[in-house]
């Protein structure tokens, strides 16, 4: 009786010191999801259609299609028509649109303000320093732009006011609801198509930051181990959304 | 002997290496080509090796850009009646396009009033996030002059037709043109988007004589830089790293136990 008891005891322990770790690693969620998903968006063309792999077009070359203040010079018949524009001071001056003001979560019960953001002097994101708003990067596209990523950013949490608006932003997974708020009262729903997490030395800030590719929203903050002795995290996380109805 | 057929045979390679390069480089290597048209109240025609290129090209306006093999071109600018391209031009210029090159082919007085064409390489690398990249250049007939930001001269001593370039935080600045070191306004002042992530260049053109001085102003944009992180977090409460605290617990209980019935085991055994 006591031979069994004993075999049984070892088994039994063997099991759950096994069993624990196996279990845990198979059963939490993967940090990252729909990365190739979010990397494609980067690449597509404003039509949805993936541009050619070959060279990507150099800065500063082509002019953006819409761009041309007026119409183009007209060439020898049958040539092509080059766009003209007026370079008088002033002519080009972009008409100011709406800026986006407040984002909703509805997954998450979160609704945040959203301020507009620079870099700082050392050419770091700014973000804003009340943790409870989102700070978006005013110098990338706004929410309905026919392309690139319109960035925000919120701290997930801070040692001197506790939770951030976003401090359960890696929650989110593909299918989840993000609503955006204009200035000029209009909402634009998207849904989120990826979840990623990078250490801070490898995330991709081209991409995240781009001007180009589909029309996206990008939802960035801190995650990952924290370091106790420098009071920062490991990682950054971005949750990218596309608008609702997008493909 | 054998070091005639060596270099016939090192020609012969380098003939078929300049083969390979010039067709693979094509497309690839064309310069883009913008043409800025800075000689007051003269519309013009512009031909391009003969080629009738922009009608009715108003002055103050940036054409462009054009897609075009490195090489040389011949231009010849005639006023906007003429569309023969015959007779005397208003400028003739051989303007010299290198390969990959962003171009801006300016058509302007020089200093003492005569039209000429002036080639300017622009400056296209990338722009640290949240600056703007200014480029200024002289191509009006006048003398030296300082251009100012908020009244602060920026550019000092610029003459017809060199350039400055200067990189600066993103914003609109009021901006006009002094004759150099001094506080005498011959152009503006005006207020200048300067784009981030941009190069804005401004020309200053026309005449100081006929009093037709003004500004030309062509940008380049998606010249732009991420920024350089994210530090979005220093709170420790979202802390994601390592294993959880019961994890390491368990497994250590789970051996105990084994371990306490491989004790009794081995009791047993005796």
């Amino acid at each position: 009786m006591r031979r069994q008891g004993s075999i049984v005891l070892v088994v039994v322990g063997v099991l759950v010191a096994v069993t624990a770790p196996v279990g845990w690693v198979l059963t939490r969620s993967p940090r990252t999801v729909g990365a190739t998903a979010a990397e494609a968006l980067a690449q597509a063309t404003p039509s949805g259609h993936a541009a050619p792999s070959a060279r990507a077009t150099p800065p500063g070359r082509a002019a953006p299609p819409g761009r041309a203040a007026d119409a183009g010079v007209r060439g020898m018949a049958g040539a092509r028509v080059v766009p003209v524009r007026d370079g008088r001071v002033g002519a080009g001056r972009p008409v100011p649109g709406a800026v986006p003001v407040r984002v909703d979560l509805p997954s998450l019960g979160v609704s945040a303000a959203i301020r507009p953001v620079g870099v700082d002097d050392r050419g770091t994101l700014q973000i804003p320093a009340d943790v409870a708003a989102v700070g978006w990067y005013r110098y990338g596209p706004r929410p309905g732009d026919p392309a690139g990523s319109t960035v925000l950013s919120g701290h997930v949490d801070s040692a001197e006011q506790g939770r951030g608006a976003f401090f359960r932003l890696r929650r989110l997974g593909p299918g989840d609801p993000v609503v955006v708020h204009g200035s000029d009262g209009r909402t634009r729903r998207y849904r989120v198509v990826a979840r990623e997490e990078w250490h801070k030395g490898e995330v991709p800030l081209d991409r995240l930051f781009a001007r180009t590719g589909a029309p996206r929203m990008t939802l960035v903050t801190c995650g990952g181990g924290f370091r106790e002795d420098v009071g920062s995290y490991l990682d950054n996380v971005a949750v990218t959304a596309v608008p609702d109805g997008a493909p | 002997m054998k070091r005639i057929a060596a270099l016939a045979v090192l020609g012969l390679a380098a003939g078929f290496a300049m083969l390979g390069l010039g067709g693979v480089a094509a497309a690839a290597d064309n310069a883009s080509v913008s043409v800025v048209h800075g000689i007051p109240k003269t519309p013009v025609n512009v031909f391009v090796n003969g080629k009738l290129t922009l009608r009715d090209f108003q002055p103050g306006k940036v054409a462009g850009p054009l897609s075009l093999p490195a090489g040389s071109y011949q231009v010849r600018v005639f006023p906007a009646a003429n569309t023969a391209g015959t007779g005397n031009p208003v400028i003739s210029a051989t303007a010299t396009v290198p390969a990959g090159a962003n171009v801006s082919l300016v058509a302007h007085l020089d200093t003492a009033g005569k039209p000429v064409l002036t080639p300017y390489v622009n400056d296209v690398s990338r722009v640290a996030a949240g600056q703007a990249r200014l480029v200024v250049r002289h191509t009006a007939a006048a003398p030296a002059v300082d251009v100012r930001a908020g009244g602060t001269p920026v550019v000092r001593g610029l003459t017809n037709p060199r350039q400055q370039e200067l990189t600066v935080p993103a914003g609109s600045v009021r901006a006009d043109v002094v004759l150099a070191g001094t506080s005498t306004v011959v152009i503006g002042p005006a207020t200048l988007d300067l784009a981030e992530g941009s190069t804005t260049i401004v020309y200053a053109v026309g005449s100081a004589d006929q009093k037709t001085l003004g500004l030309v102003v062509q940008t380049i944009s998606g010249l732009h830089s991420a920024p350089g992180g994210v530090p979005a977090g220093s709170g420790g409460l979202a802390d994601d790293g390592g294993v959880p605290a019961w994890l390491p617990v368990t497994v250590a209980v789970g051996l105990l136990v084994a371990a306490g019935g491989a004790a009794r085991l081995a009791a047993t055994r005796r």
